[in-house]
């Protein structure tokens, strides 16, 4: 009787004005094992990826994920459903440290009232000295225990990425969004993310990974859709996708390169 | 010639500003609702408490309960206040928001003004009831209000202290720091930001509002203009935006250094200056914080720095950088 455990995006339209940022959108993103989003800019990639987590809400069209519809719920029920997304900017709560920023995450929104530090003291006490030990936990299994005492101003833009996905890892979300998590990153930081996210989806926690970056994803991802101008042009396996002819002229540029954006 | 009582006013009126400086920092510095309208919320509390405490038989009729109903009940209806102003007005962000709390404190005290048939309009309310007023001398009162003001000054210390190491607290600086990002992480910035502007209320009304009733002879509106919001924010700043301490230390300070003005004595001619040199001499006060120290004496950062201890483990592995590349890479699975 469990509802199949996926991301549906249907028939989703979206207007700016008179800009349509997406047309008919229609995918299935499997709720294990990665699944990529590309795209040229332009193509509507984030304004699907902020559709999806609450951030706007479609003009038309229903985001289903594990069978409960999340269309137009406000962000903080759509990442308490399980659906949580990453930003581009990895620039976290930047008062607090690497290992607040996560414990922050760990302890849950429960305890988030005014009268809470005074009628459950100790249960706040007791949830913030666990979820600060878990943080260390996550951050030392990251090998990442030496950033963890850090202010997240101080953190290189390859660290600061690592520490977003982290954070939001501590979320123990079902599906995790990843915005553009390779941009900014030297050769070697990619392969070391390569490793990070296989390893998320190893746990059982669906990717979706948006990226311009077309070795990265189609190296890491089971399934791919590719958005151009607002509408998915193409949806499959990293090897048909690299051979499409449509892919290949938006990224390559060819004879009908008008649409390149 | 300064006399003790009047120091002794005066340091109850500081410790009045401390502990709504406070409230202020609560939001304003750790909840980032700059708001310009805590003078209303003050003085709703302080209306409020006189209403009901006075007797019914007075000029104005009030309900006539003792000074803790009376404190309690004005701790409610301020945060029903504020919970009414901050539920649309917190839909607006920033300089909106600092707008529409600045005109919501004109209007509250357009109507005190206004209904002076139960608010004693701009000739204002005169039976104010004190605590333990009828136990003491009248020479001997003013230290025992002094020590009660210290007393309400030093819970909310407290009050904010332990908000300040709470996860709630710890919530309400991640939505000011990166809202988007506070949302995504399940945090519900709505109700945190209104349940948190209807706790300054409370406090407005359970604490600041009654202990600046007892040092008032009358309490008239003109005392909750704009220029209490502003005298309180001139404080805040200058001890240090959301520090514990901050509040308290630059509101003693601002208050002692303009008050102490007035004792200075001028020839007849020069007492418009003499007035002038009062709002002056905060903003030469202000200018001077701000250029050697912009953040305040006191500063967030030190503040949490020292609450932070507590979680930072003094391991060694994790004090000292390791030599390891840039981006670290996860070895294994979390078991958890």
């Amino acid at each position: 009787m469990n509802p199949p455990r996926e991301l549906k995006v249907i028939d989703v339209n979206k207007t700016f004005g008179g800009v349509q940022a997406l047309r008919n959108v229609n995918m299935t993103i499997s709720g294990t094992g990665i699944t990529a989003l590309i795209g040229p800019n332009g193509a509507g990639k984030t304004t699907l990826f902020n559709v999806i987590s609450g951030f706007g809400t479609p003009y038309t069209g229903r985001i289903i994920f594990d069978g409960q519809d999340l269309t137009g719920l406000p962000v903080h029920k759509v990442a308490r459903a399980g659906l949580v997304r990453t930003f581009q900017t990895p620039v976290g709560i930047s008062s607090m440290t690497v290992v607040e920023n996560i414990a922050l995450a760990i302890a849950g929104s429960d305890l988030d009232y005014p009268w809470s530090p005074f009628l459950f003291w100790r249960k706040d006490r007791s949830r913030r000295k666990l979820a600060h030990d878990a943080a260390w936990t996550q951050l030392e299994q990251a090998d990442a225990a030496q950033l963890g005492n850090r202010a997240m101003s101080d953190l290189s833009p390859g660290d600061a990425k690592l520490v977003e996905i982290l954070r939001q890892l501590a979320l123990s979300p079902r599906m995790l969004l990843l915005d553009e998590p390779a941009a900014a990153m030297t050769v070697n930081q990619i392969d070391t993310l390569s490793g990070i996210i296989r390893d998320i989806a190893q746990r059982g926690v669906g990717v979706l990974v948006i990226d311009h970056n077309l070795s990265f994803v189609l190296e890491l991802a089971a399934q791919v859709h590719v958005l151009e101008s607002g509408a998915v042009i193409a949806s499959g396996t990293p090897a048909a996708i690299g051979n499409d002819a449509n892919v290949r002229r938006i990224y390559l540029g060819g004879d009908e390169g008008t649409h390149a954006a | 010639m300064i006399s003790i009582e009047f120091l002794v006013t005066i340091a109850t009126l500081a410790f009045v500003f401390a502990m709504a400086a406070q409230l202020l920092n609560l939001e304003a510095a750790w909840g980032g609702m700059w708001d310009l309208g805590i003078a209303g919320l003050i003085g709703v509390g302080a209306y409020s408490y006189v209403l009901l405490t006075s007797s019914p038989d007075a000029a104005v009729p009030g309900a006539g309960l003792s000074w803790p109903l009376g404190m309690l009940g004005a701790g409610l209806i301020t945060a029903a206040v504020a919970a009414l102003i901050g539920w649309p007005a917190l839909r607006l962000r920033g300089e909106y928001f600092l707008i529409t709390t600045f005109a919501f404190a004109e209007i509250l005290r357009q109507i005190i003004i206004i209904r002076r048939d139960i608010t004693g309009g701009t000739f204002g309310l005169t039976s104010i009831v004190k605590p333990f007023e009828s136990q003491f001398t009248i020479d001997g009162y003013p230290y025992v209000r002094l020590g009660l003001t210290v007393l309400l000054t030093v819970i909310v210390w407290m009050v904010c202290s332990r908000i300040a190491t709470s996860s709630y607290g710890a919530s309400l600086r991640a939505a000011r720091d990166n809202e988007p990002l506070a949302m995504a992480m399940g945090k519900r910035i709505n109700v945190l930001r209104l349940s948190t502007y209807a706790t300054v209320g409370l406090m407005c009304g359970l604490f600041v509002g009654p202990a600046y009733s007892w040092i008032l002879g009358a309490l008239v509106p003109s005392v909750f203009s704009s220029h209490l919001t502003f005298t309180l924010w001139a404080g805040l700043v200058i001890g240090g935006l959301g520090s514990r301490f901050g509040p308290i230390v630059g509101a003693l300070l601002l208050t002692g250094a303009s008050e102490l003005v007035r004792l200075v004595h001028v020839p007849d001619q020069f007492a418009d200056l003499h007035a002038a040199a009062h709002p002056a001499l905060v903003g030469v006060l202000l200018i001077a914080v701000l250029r050697w120290r912009p953040d305040g004496l006191l500063t967030e950062s030190g503040t949490f720095a020292r609450l932070r201890r507590r979680h930072s483990r003094p391991d060694t592995a994790r004090a000292t950088p390791v030599s390891t590349p840039t981006v670290p890479r996860i070895a294994h699975e979390p078991s958890a």
